[in-house]
């Protein structure tokens, strides 16, 4: 369970920090004074501190330096009222995590407090890469395991140990929902900077107008709605490690920056004349063929030279033989305990479609397709029934024409999933859309991929990387031997 | 033509805490209750023309009545904050003057808003 400590002699403060997260899990500790907070933090350890920028004893920035020599990687959240917001920027250039304003919004504050946590969850939530014993996870402990020992996987488990020590930069490649954050996390905690903070920006969840000023910053004024300056992820960050995830959707202007910033370590706030000297290394990961985009002009071949230095690619589940089946019960052991399931194990005509099963959506669909399961068994054993239909059928459907997750209609899939307490409906939707969509284009088009890419409006290298992404499989098939027509047929294979 | 500062705005207090009622009732016993101490504080450091003194006791202030979105009476702490922050007092003196008479405005409105609320 986390600990959030809240410094502040505002009583009101403290009364609605306590109130916002009275049923959130977190434990709230409060403080009226900075000495107060500093002994709390050296004898609770807390997650996250919120601190008010000043305070009756030593002013907050005295109090954040002193925090960080008790603990560097602790996140800290500065308050702070209309005419001490300076002092909160400083305070984020040292590297505080971020600022809220007084009055406090409970939602606003809810959201600021579990991005902290998931940054401090990234940092600090180790990732276990097995050793020469196999099978070492400990269930109990809080960890991120590694799980794995094919040829392929342990390949990536020697270019993390080659690559961690050095501080270089590091491409990150792989399917989605491989594990290209973990595979970061991994190097980050194995390197150098493991002290020094890690911060990781999904680059396609955002805008790419609001991109450019999360990585660099911003100055007051450069933009309508930028009423104060604005530290960026690169100077906040300044000693650290920063993922860059979804690296092929970045903007060109956002592409020249980064060029830059690999290149020198400088860059200038938007909107500002400064030149910020910095101090970060960056792990980029991508699912996009950067060769391929770069040679459409879409992404910068030399931002391309520059981040291909080392690369580690992440094998597709479906390539990674038995680990198939370490991973099953990896995920149905966990599951099973945190959901409180008495179930034994898994019969073996549902095991034997999970291993014959393709996991387009690799590590993360396994993960939800075990959870998903889970939830609906009731017997001792976890049986083929309560499979996913997409498991279920994928033998059939694997040689036949597809659509979206077995031709339901995307509204019935959508409630399955959210009676199955999906918690990344987002993704699964959005992939299963795309799916359906370039399925029924590219079977109109024949499988002609040009036609297929001006129907739908994108280039054709964007729908290359879709259809390579998604695992739609266009193949020609021959009818009947006394029926010489050629038929095109597609198949959205999974996996 | 700017608009006037407003005394309070309980609805958009009421939206900043998630529409939780008793919660924003204690924060308007907690002001009842700490506002004195406060003026009090700052009254003591106007009159000792202690600079560090005013700007703290001033920003609590601020903190303070800024959950009820009291504009008026949190533009008048923040000058006076300011004044500190400067080490410039010398305007102190009026400037507290206003802080009080609207820390009475807010008092006031609080007590009424609340009971309609």
């Amino acid at each position: 369970m986390s600990t959030l400590l809240v410094i502040d002699d505002d009583r009101t403060t403290l009364n609605l920090v306590c109130h916002a997260f009275r049923d959130s899990g977190l434990t709230i500790e409060t403080a009226k004074t900075a000495s107060a907070g500093l002994a709390i933090i050296a004898e609770k350890r807390p997650d996250l501190v919120l601190l008010d920028v000043m305070l009756p004893d030593i002013s907050g920035l005295e109090a954040f330096q002193k925090i960080r020599q008790l603990d560097p990687r602790l996140a800290v959240i500065f308050i702070t009222a209309g005419g001490t917001s300076d002092t909160a920027i400083e305070a984020v250039k040292e590297g505080a995590c971020d600022f809220l304003l007084k009055p406090l919004d409970i939602s606003r504050l809810c959201e600021v407090v579990h991005q902290a946590l998931e940054m401090r969850r990234l940092m600090y939530v180790p990732v276990t890469i097995p050793g020469g014993t196999e099978g070492g996870a400990n269930a109990d402990r809080q960890e991120d395991l590694m799980v794995g020992r094919s040829p392929q996987i342990m390949q990536v488990y020697k270019a993390i140990g080659q690559v961690a020590p050095q501080d270089v930069t590091v491409l990150v490649r792989g399917e989605s929902g491989t594990g290209k954050e973990l595979i970061a996390r991994a190097i980050y905690q194995h390197s150098q900077r493991a002290r020094a903070p890690f911060l990781a920006v999904n680059c396609a969840a955002i805008p790419d107008a609001l991109l450019e000023s999360e990585l660099f910053g911003h100055e007051k004024g450069s933009f309508t709605g930028a009423d104060r300056q604005r530290i960026g992820k690169f100077e906040q960050c300044s000693g650290g490690t920063i993922f860059l995830d979804e690296i092929g959707d970045l903007s060109p202007l956002v592409q020249a920056k980064l060029l830059r910033l690999l290149q020198e370590q400088r860059f200038e706030r938007v909107g500002g004349n400064q030149t910020i000297q910095t101090d970060v290394r960056i792990i980029a990961a991508t699912h996009c063929d950067l060769e391929a985009m770069s040679q459409e002009g879409t992404f910068r071949a030399d931002l391309y030279y520059r981040l291909n230095g080392f690369t580690i690619t992440i094998p597709p589940l479906r390539e990674r033989g038995d680990d198939m089946v370490l991973l099953l019960e990896r995920y149905f052991n966990l599951y099973a305990r945190q959901l409180g399931k008495d179930v034994h194990g898994i019969a073996p005509d549902a095991l034997k479609l999970l291993v014959q099963y393709r996991w387009p959506g690799n590590v993360r669909e396994m993960q939800s397709a075990v959870r998903r399961a889970l939830l609906q068994t009731t017997g001792p054993v976890l049986t083929a029934d309560v499979l996913p239909d997409e498991i279920r059928m994928g033998a059939r459907r694997n040689s036949r024409v597809g659509a979206a997750q077995g031709g339901q209609p995307l509204e019935r899939q959508i409630d399955e999933w959210l009676r199955a307490g999906s918690t990344d409906l987002y993704n699964e939707t959005l992939t299963a859309m795309e799916r359906l969509l370039l399925t029924r284009v590219l079977k109109l088009s024949g499988g002609n991929q040009s036609q297929a890419a001006r129907i739908l409006g994108i280039t054709r290298g964007s729908l290359r990387n879709k259809i390579h992404a998604l695992n739609i499989h266009i193949e020609s098939v021959v009818l009947l031997d006394e029926q010489p027509t050629k038929n095109l047929e597609v198949a959205a294979v999974e996996g | 033509m700017k608009p006037e500062p407003k005394v309070c705005d309980l609805l958009g207090a009421l939206s900043r805490m998630g529409g939780d009622r008793p919660l924003l009732k204690k924060l308007v016993e907690l002001f009842q209750e700490d506002g004195p101490v406060y003026l009090a504080r700052l009254q003591a450091a106007v009159e000792e023309e202690y600079a560090a003194g005013l700007q703290h006791a001033a920003h609590s202030l601020n903190g303070l009545v800024a959950n009820f979105g009291a504009q008026a009476a949190s533009a008048a702490a923040l000058r006076l904050e300011e004044m500190g922050r400067n080490g410039d007092v010398s305007a102190a003196a009026e400037a507290m003057e206003t802080l009080e008479q609207e820390i009475v405005r807010l008092q006031t409105s609080l007590a009424r808003e609340l009971k309609d609320l």
